[in-house]
């Protein structure tokens, strides 16, 4: 048992060193520069700058989303025309906040109410 | 590439099952070099605003080493160009190898268990601050 958890250990560690190597060029590649303080901050910092926005972005959507029905109350005052509403549909659609098939048939309202 | 990555993904996999008593046999030095395999990242801003999950949802690397001769810590990112922190300051106790740095206006601590290799692995900064844990092994 003591001499196949060593083996398993020695195994690991070789497969470690061999994926090292091949994850990492390590021989090949040229230094860029800080590690912690560089492309490990940069990369947190980025992702969770675009994170954040995503989320911002879902929640503005989600606000405006919720404001449409009295928008809508008064679809003749707000004069919009055909294709300012085919447009918002289509922002609707791409955002995933309606569904293909209400799309489908919202789009078919506005080109019938044409 | 594909098969590198899976590779990697493997080898990490394998590292994160790795049974403690494996690497506790003998435990940690400061000396020669560690591998250390990122498991979980949690970053925060300075409203408390935080978010968690694996290296790949911050796109940080899977492996970092430890060089106690170099007394520097570096990864390989994924454009594949080396990226090094030097080992400012260093404490080993017996229950921990603790290793501090500073640089581009942000400091670090990286601490190994002497016992068990559980890396953690944190940095704070002005806007935001993060923390790494994993596992490290000797190479």
């Amino acid at each position: 048992m003591k001499i196949n958890k060593a083996m398993f250990t020695r195994a690991m560690g070789a497969a470690l060193v061999a994926s090292a190597i091949s994850v990492s060029p390590a021989i090949q590649a040229s230094e860029t520069g800080a590690f912690v303080g560089g492309i490990l901050a940069g990369k947190v910092v980025h992702n969770m700058r675009q994170r954040t926005e995503a989320e911002q972005q879902q929640a503005y959507y989600a606000q405006q989303q919720a404001q449409q029905p009295v928008q809508q109350a008064a679809p003749a005052a707000s004069g919009q025309s055909t294709e300012q509403k085919l447009a918002e549909l289509d922002k609707l659609a791409a955002g995933g906040y309606i569904t293909p098939a209400e799309y489908k048939a919202k789009r078919q309202a506005v080109i019938d109410s044409m | 590439m594909k098969i590198k990555k899976t590779f990697g993904m493997a080898a990490l996999g394998l590292l994160a099952m790795l049974p403690l008593s494996s690497i506790a046999a003998d435990s940690l030095s400061a000396k020669g070099s560690l591998v250390c395999a990122s498991i979980h990242v949690l970053a925060c801003d300075a409203d408390n605003h935080c978010m968690q999950g694996p290296p790949s949802s911050f796109e940080v690397p899977y492996f970092m080493f430890v060089d106690f001769d170099k007394k520097e810590v570096r990864a390989t990112s994924d454009e594949g160009n080396i990226a090094i922190s030097p080992i400012k300051e260093s404490h080993v106790t017996d229950q921990a190898i603790i290793l501090q740095g500073f640089e581009n206006g942000r400091g670090w601590t990286l601490a190994v268990g002497r016992a068990d290799g559980k890396l953690s692995l944190a940095s704070a900064g002005a806007d935001i601050h993060f923390a790494i844990s994993g596992n490290c092994t000797e190479m």
